[in-house]
């Protein structure tokens, strides 16, 4: 192949790898368990400056819902054995999130929320419409199964 | 007992496939022709076997068998006959079976047929096809069968998941699984030319309408999905870059990065190794998809991580992966290029930089879906990238390809003229200059979108010229009138003009993406009872609520009712009704917007909830400019398909391979 020909590819390749370069550094979330938000914390780890992927299990209990002010409060734990072993007494996390109540936000749900940790100790999720995920049909299906 | 003949003729048909294998492999070894024969006659056998075991699977379904695990899982006494039908795929075990139907099926097809000038092939062909349909079946009998019964059967069943009850779910799975699996036929057919050591495109020229189908079903398969998380997810999107639509996508624009780059082998005999790279990495990237999303690996809501299957899937695949390479290493010198590459400016050229380009974007897809993986391998934790890292990478590139698609079909061969090629931009040009100073006049005048729009406006014209300009010169040459020269020119070269056709599709969805992705707006209100809210130029207003009739026998269905009426002049729009569905057995509710507007702006209302007894309600208003273009734009598409794959007239394909030497002369 020609040298045009490979400089060219060249030029385009670096292109790609510099808009992902900048892409990642402005949208990317790091990924904690609910269990490590708890230990961060008990050791004093200030984890309220980055964007934060909480993952977890929803306490149906826990879950506040005010419908006039869309204002959306619950717990996750860390895993469903935890939920189900330790009950009350399983380390939890506040989530708040404003807006629509999800259909899918139901006792021993899975949720991915996108946001930040406050100084309130609160867990705020974002405002883009993927910052509160619950588990799809095809898990919700094969955890059920699992659960009887 | 019709379920157990369907379980026995499962295990049967793993024989079949393990024959074909042996047989086929050992037939070329002893150059014994019997031996290929019977692996043949074993492989088309495996069809009918895995249709049996299906039907014993549908028996169980239809005859609410519940001591079937699988059947309790997906279906109750409620389901409707239509969905204990389709329950089929309703889940994993299931679904595993029905893509073994479809490997199966297509294997027959491919079987059928008559091997003449590529009878050296068919051993190879077999024994790849059928190695890997042995995997998927020998899953399905030990890591997910779906014919495990219950020691104490249940009196009734779970019932079919209540988000799989749509018409775009039941047909998603099925199109994914057929684009997935018809890509093994193409697979197969390379590496037995590798195998042979063939230097001709034979491969390709047998393979290609297999590889169209593929295509066609992953497109087909990723709008649908697109469509059914629309209408059912009650969140006015479509895409939302999750690692199950990314992983399709991914091996949708290596295929069609293929497709384009197989033009060029075929024309021009140039391009051979990368091509049998580009439908491995196709092929592998099926399988790394389908398993990526069920190891658990990745945070997606669609994974099962509960799953065993995700590391046999990744085994299996770096086997294939190593295997082709090593193959590809040992024939590199059959796959030498038989012309150079001699401008940018010139078809090949352009069609280089667009492949370089559908692959840089599948990788940047790729790449940032594995991220939290790779993060975690190097650092220990795991770090995501939202959606909107794709559309800050996809986007840019995705847009390139937009314009190359206007550009590349004036090019020539070899090395274009940029006076012709000014010379037949200047329409398009002008429309896209007219549409650009249109929109930032009076539309919401934002330059990003504005530009992209305009953008597909060139692509758009320059298209359909490319067929104005084909007429034109059959109604000078032969006098034949607009539409019968339309008809012959299309018929003459269908897979140019089904593939302009697609084109056009591919720039109407994407107006739809840049119509919603930009200009899109949603609002969410909490109202009392009469009163109104505006969202867009649309005031609502809030009727109240009523229990009506749920469609399914198992859901109690609430509505609610508003009052649609323009904000500008309080004329009557009509009336909207968003329902909220919930299944009390699978504790779960679904919220099913109403849509009004018009085809250009789709208005999606969900109904959020209410309070004491609908005294207060609130909504959810998207307002969604041009999404509507996406699903037209996705019937285009097929459409242009149906036209490049029902060759009229099969002489065709020969013909094309002339080169049109000069710019912009219509084929012949």
């Amino acid at each position: 192949m020609k040298p045009k020909f490979i400089i060219g590819i060249g030029i385009i390749i670096i292109a790609v790898i510099a808009i992902m370069g900048f892409a990642v550094a402005g949208n990317s979330s790091m990924e904690v368990a609910v269990n490590d938000v708890v230990a961060q914390r008990a050791q004093g780890v200030d984890l309220t400056q980055r964007s934060l992927k909480l993952t977890g299990v929803v306490v149906g209990d826990s879950i506040q819902y005010d419908a006039g002010s869309l204002h959306l409060e619950f717990d996750v734990v860390n895993s469903r054995d935890d939920l189900l072993a330790n009950g009350a007494k399983a380390p939890r996390q506040r989530v708040v999130y404003q807006g629509v109540k999800p259909d899918t936000l139901v006792n021993e749900a899975h949720a991915i929320v996108t946001g930040k940790l406050s100084g309130d100790g609160k867990f705020y999720a974002g405002q883009a419409q993927d910052s509160l995920m619950l588990q799809c049909p095809t898990k919700y299906q094969s955890a059920d199964t699992a659960s009887r | 007992m019709i379920t157990d003949v369907g379980h026995i003729a499962l295990i049967i048909s793993c024989v079949a496939c393990l024959y074909a294998v042996v047989a086929s492999l050992l037939g070329v070894r002893r150059n014994d022709e019997r031996l290929v024969q019977s692996g043949r006659t074993a492989a088309m056998l495996v069809f009918p076997l895995v249709l049996a075991a299906c039907i014993g699977l549908w028996y169980a379904l239809l005859t609410f068998d519940f001591s079937v695990k699988y059947v309790a899982d997906v279906s109750s006494l409620a389901t409707p006959l239509f969905f204990r039908i389709t329950a089929l795929w309703g889940s994993q075990n299931g679904s595993i079976l029905f893509w073994n139907l479809l490997l199966s099926a297509f294997i027959f097809a491919a079987m059928l047929r008559s091997w003449k000038e590529d009878k050296e092939l068919l051993p190879y062909v077999t024994a790849v096809v059928c190695t890997v349909t042995l995997f998927f079946i020998a899953i399905n009998l030990v890591a997910a069968n779906p014919f495990t019964r219950f020691d104490f059967p249940p009196t009734d069943g779970r019932g079919l998941n209540p988000l799989l009850r749509h018409a775009g779910m039941i047909i998603h799975p099925p199109m994914l699984y057929a684009g997935y699996t018809s890509f093994l036929i193409p697979f197969g057919f390379c590496i037995a030319s590798l195998a042979v050591g063939r230097r001709d495109n034979l491969w390709l020229i047998k393979s290609r309408r297999w590889t169209l189908v593929g295509w066609a079903f992953l497109a087909s398969g990723l709008l649908l999905g697109a469509r059914w998380a629309h209408d059912v997810l009650g969140w006015g999107g479509y895409w939302g870059w999750d690692p199950s639509e990314n992983m399709p996508f991914v091996s949708w624009l290596f295929a069609t990065a293929f497709l384009h780059s197989a033009m060029i082998q075929e024309k021009r005999g140039m391009f051979k190794n990368w091509n049998v790279l580009l439908m491995a990495v196709t092929f592998v990237s099926i399988f790394f998809g389908t398993s990526f999303i069920r190891s658990g690996l990745l945070t997606s809501v669609h994974a099962f991580a509960q799953s065993n299957l995700g590391p046999m899937f990744l085994g299996f695949m770096v086997l294939i992966l190593a295997g082709t390479i090593i193959l590809w290493f040992k024939r590199l010198d059959t796959l030498r290029s038989e012309n150079k590459l001699d401008s940018w400016f010139s078809r090949e050229g352009i069609f280089l930089l667009q492949n370089v380009l559908f692959v840089s974007t599948a990788l940047t897809i790729f790449l940032g879906t594995i991220f939290p993986t790779i993060t975690e391998a190097i650092s220990g934790v795991k770090i995501t990238v939202g959606p909107p890292f794709y559309n800050q990478v996809a986007g840019p590139q995705l847009a390139l390809l937009v314009i190359l698609m206007g550009i590349a079909p004036l090019l020539a061969w070899r090395k274009a003229n940029a006076q012709a090629i000014g010379r037949m931009s200047i329409i398009p040009a002008i429309a896209a200059v007219l549409s650009l100073i249109v929109l930032l006049v009076t539309g919401p005048g934002q330059i990003i979108p504005s530009l992209c729009l305009a953008l597909c406006v060139y692509t758009f014209v320059q298209t359909l010229l490319e067929y104005g300009r084909g007429v034109q010169a059959r109604v000078r040459t032969a006098g034949e009138s607009i539409p019968t020269a339309l008809w012959h020119l299309i018929r003459r070269n269908q897979r140019r003009y089904g593939g302009y056709l697609i084109h056009i599709g591919i720039v109407l969805i994407a107006v739809g993406t840049i119509g919603k992705g930009f200009y899109g707006t949603d609002v969410i209100r909490n109202v009392k009872l009469n009163e109104s809210f505006s969202a867009g130029r649309y005031t609502f207003t809030y009727r109240g609520i009523s229990n009506v009739t749920c469609e399914f026998s198992d859901c109690q269905s609430v509505q609610a009712a508003l009052l649609v009426t323009s904000a500008s002049d309080g004329g009557l729009i009509g009336a909207v009704f968003p329902h909220r569905d919930s299944y009390p057995v699978q504790q779960y509710t679904a919220t099913l917007a109403d849509i009004t507007g018009s085809f250009n702006e789709e208005v999606y209302v969900i109904l959020a909830g209410w309070e004491s007894a609908g005294t207060t309600a609130s909504f959810q208003v998207y307002v969604n400019p041009l999404i509507n273009w996406i699903w037209l734009g996705g019937i285009v598409l097929i459409f242009g398909f149906l036209i490049a794959f029902w060759q009229l007239e099969p002489g065709t394909v020969r013909r094309t391979a002339q080169l049109p030497q000069t710019v912009g002369a219509p084929s012949k």
